[in-house]
């Protein structure tokens, strides 16, 4: 807790300078905001006139100075006040609300799906190393690195709902929805914890302690759960957290190839509409995330590790 | 470990995950006739107001709201709520209203009642607030005559007011509750929407134009085609209203699937900037048009089924106003001869013809947003170079794009407008190409032109304004301010069962009482 603490100034510099990189990019973005929010607003259209522009540029302050506006932006921001989305003119803490549910459901079920898988892959090729199951590890975890969420997605919906017709091609609302969706990101998760848990974890096994241990008596299949595993974990942890930082932005090509609800799919129709405060919220939301749970698994490792707590503090 | 044969271990996993998706799958749907449409695009909220911003579009296709007038299949204005309009003056409108029409919750469709839904959209904080509208229609005043007729008085003469009634905007509501929160006429009753995913509704019994066929009729938004195109597939949709191409062109090729096609007025145009650059120079301009292959560019962008090549800025399909004896050709060496006639030759020998002692490299953009446009974008520079002309390409934003063509930094902006989203002939050529127009950034001004279309801005009656909009369209082919591509034709594929379905040419309508699926 107090490393976590003791990281807060700079977890704080480091979101000031998302929101404000965040505004730059939204405010020098290509076109005029106020087409933009009309665009959002009335999709269908492609032609607004004068008098309409001219009210939305001074609806949204869009003609005060760059910092004046920032500094609005901010403002509001720092009161809970995201704004409206200009396409349907709601909050936009409230349709994040209404989205994050569902991508953290797939989230997690996938998480916890992949590492499963990929704790079995890599326990079985680190206590047989050489052999067929080694190689059939490290095979499926580089097939799975190598094959795109959309290109698996779609295989799936081809095989499960097309050919056997056993789960809902697309879709939420039912646990049965979640199915295909969740198995094409765990896929992504098996694929890269398992090269990673292996490599942790033949680290671990060729410590000069598991000798020792070996030395004492100790069966093996002590020596793997109780010391080997529990000393790879102390990097996996980290791991784990970026690649749940990861999945939240990997949702979006699944959410998109499965038509889901959730952030993903929100974002990608928020960049397609032009929905600026939408898009802004989201693009502060998945780097807050990425920062606070990368935060949160260093903090849990240095806790977990004298040694890496020691050095980030002399740092 | 006991040595298990495949075939054991097939069987042990098939079991397995059809005992998962028993068990995960929802109960079966209870309601009989109940259709699934999958449509490229959503609602914007969960209790969309047809009348605010763009709800109306899905509510229309979707059998909740309806208008007092429509656009008929040839682009005409039809009888919808009202059964009689007249045009009393140049300001003053009469409306009768159509007898016998209930609103969703059972009480009936009145003239107050359409009275007070109108004046809901200039009302500041109602959920059917809409400023755009209200600008479009000018409405200065409604007069109740009696209980079935009405009279708009508009606040300056409006020669396009029926059309603008016709806008899905323009939908007579009434007043939500919690139990109903959209209360319309339609043939389809608003049940619930989920934001960019999904619009629900049940039958209206009672609707005045017969009861409809369907139970149940959800609008679930897909934006990828090729899911869709899955989805149809495994049987989780029943039609598929924007359909990939290249599929299309397959089944219709086999001769498989039950396929839906009609041309749009959706218009893919390339806008040249004309007031300095080289594409001043008008015999340039031409030959940029008659180097344009457009079944080409139909057949290798679209495969051929997704666009009908243009002869003008609106298709055949619109009736009405299309002015069917003008044509745009694809004659590469009529422009070759032009160009060297000019003196627009290639006297270095690099392959790109000059103009003024430079190399003529067209610079054109286009925006993301329509899939269409980008191999359109890509298929035009090879074909300008076999002209001898150079391009350079590149994908930019809409308004950035305008932009540059306004400020002379680029030379072609590659673009696709729906040309008369309430039927009316004015709003394209009023807005791209009149010297005063919003979205004139070409440059373009002729005053020839522009008295057309003040004249027929003026002109109420239909047939004195056709010859003016057929000269306009004339004016536009000949000048090129737009240089016109192809007009997008929409495909929809069912799965054998669906009845009474007709793709609209404005997309502006799709459920009616006589959408079924087949038992």
């Amino acid at each position: 807790m107090k490393y976590f603490l003791s990281r807060l100034p700079g977890l704080a510099f480091v979101l000031l300078g998302i929101s404000l990189i965040t505004f730059t990019l939204s405010y020098f973005s290509p076109g005029d905001r106020a087409e933009a929010i009309a665009h959002a607003r009335y999709p269908e259209e492609i032609a607004f006139p004068p008098e309409l522009l001219q009210a939305i540029r001074a609806e949204f302050h869009l003609e005060e100075p760059f910092w004046l506006q920032y500094l609005y932006w901010f403002g509001n921001v720092l009161r809970g006040d995201f704004g409206l989305s200009y396409a349907s003119q709601t909050s936009v803490w409230d349709i994040f609300i209404g989205n994050l549910g569902e991508t953290v459901t797939l989230s997690l079920t996938s998480l916890g799906l992949g590492l499963a898988v990929a704790f079995l892959l890599a326990s079985l090729a680190v206590r047989h190393p050489g052999t067929w199951l080694d190689r059939a590890a490290v095979m499926l975890s580089s097939v799975g690195a190598a094959m795109p969420s959309y290109w698996l997605g779609l295989l799936l919906i081809l095989g499960f709902a097309v050919h056997l017709g056993w789960f809902p091609s697309y879709g939420t609302g039912t646990p049965a929805h979640l199915v295909l969706p969740a198995l094409t990101l765990a896929f992504w998760v098996m694929a890269s914890q398992t090269r990673l848990l292996r490599s942790f974890m033949l680290e671990a096994a060729n410590q000069p302690f598991v000798e020792t241990l070996r030395l004492r008596g100790i069966s093996e299949s002590e020596i793997f759960f109780r010391h080997v595993l529990r000393h790879a974990m102390v990097p996996a942890v980290t791991m784990i957290a970026i690649d749940f930082a990861s999945l939240l932005e990997g949702a979006i090509i699944v959410e998109l190839t499965f038509a889901r609800s959730g952030l993903g799919s929100l974002l990608a129709g928020s960049v397609l509409s032009r929905d600026l405060p939408m898009v802004m919220f989201l693009v502060m939301f998945f780097a807050v995330a990425y920062v606070v749970i990368n935060s949160l698994a260093e903090a849990l490792q240095a806790a977990s590790d004298p040694a890496t707590r020691t050095q980030e503090q002399r740092v | 470990m006991p040595n298990y044969s495949r075939a054991f271990w097939t069987k042990t996993l098939a079991a397995t995950c059809l005992a998962a998706a028993a068990l995960l799958s929802p109960a079966a749907a209870e309601t009989k006739l109940e259709m699934v449409i999958a449509a490229p695009f959503g609602p914007k909220s969960s209790i969309p107001d047809p009348r605010a911003r763009q709800n109306g579009w899905l509510s229309n296709r979707a059998g909740v709201s309806e208008t007092l007038i429509g656009i008929g299949y040839d682009m005409t204005l039809q009888p919808r709520l009202a059964t009689g309009f007249e045009n009393l003056s140049e300001r003053e409108w009469k409306i009768t209203l159509r007898e016998g029409v209930k609103f969703h919750d059972g009480s009936a469709v009145t003239a107050q009642a359409v009275k007070e839904s109108f004046e809901k959209l200039s009302e500041e904080g109602h959920p059917g607030n809409n400023p755009r509208l209200v600008k479009l229609l000018n409405i200065e005043s409604i007069e109740l005559v009696d209980d079935k007729t009405l009279v708009f008085r508009t606040s300056a003469p409006n020669s396009a007011f029926l059309w603008s009634l016709t806008e899905p905007s323009a939908a007579v509501m009434k007043d939500g509750t919690d139990a109903m929160p959209l209360v319309g006429t339609g043939p389809f009753v608003f049940e619930n929407a989920e934001t960019d995913k999904t619009y629900v509704t049940t039958g209206f019994a009672d609707y005045w134009g017969g009861a409809p066929k369907l139970d149940r009729l959800v609008i679930d938004a897909i934006s990828d085609p090729s899911v869709a195109a899955l989805a149809l597939q495994a049987g989780d949709v029943d039609l598929v209203t924007n359909y990939p191409e290249p599929d299309f062109a397959k089944l219709l090729e086999e001769g498989k699937g039950q396929l839906f096609s009609e041309a749009t007025a959706r218009l893919f145009f390339l806008q040249p900037r004309v007031n300095d650059g080289p594409l001043s120079n008008q015999t340039l301009l031409n030959a940029v048009s008659l180097g344009l292959d457009r079944d080409t560019i139909v057949a290798a962008t679209l495969a051929g089924v997704g666009g009908q090549s243009a002869n003008g800025i609106f298709p055949a399909s619109m009736k009405s106003w299309v002015n069917g004896d003008i044509s745009l050709s694809y004659d590469p060496a009529k422009a070759l001869a032009m160009l060297d006639e000019a003196g627009i030759t290639d006297s270095d020998g690099n392959g790109i013809r000059e103009l003024n002692g430079e190399d003529i490299v067209l610079k054109i953009r286009s925006y993301e947003g329509r899939a269409a446009l980008r191999p359109t974008l890509e298929i035009s520079q090879i074909m300008l170079q076999q002209i001898g002309l150079g391009a350079e390409i590149a994908m930019g934003e809409f308004g950035a794009n305008n932009e540059a063509l306004k400020a002379g930094e680029i030379d072609l902006h590659l673009q696709a407008w729906g040309t008369a989203p309430q039927g009316d002939p004015d709003y394209f050529p009023s807005t791209l190409v009149a010297t005063d127009g919003s979205y004139n950034v070409s440059g373009y001004s002729n005053p020839e032109l522009d008295a057309l279309l003040k004249k027929g801005r003026s002109l109420f009656s239909s047939e004195e304004r056709k010859p003016v909009y057929a000269e306009v369209q004339a004016i536009i082919n000949r000048d090129l301010p737009v240089i016109p591509l192809f007009h997008k034709t929409q495909v929809s594929v069912g799965n054998g069962k669906v009845e009474g379905y007709r793709i609209h040419p404005a997309e502006t309508y799709l459920a009616s009482p006589e959408l079924a699926i087949a038992e």
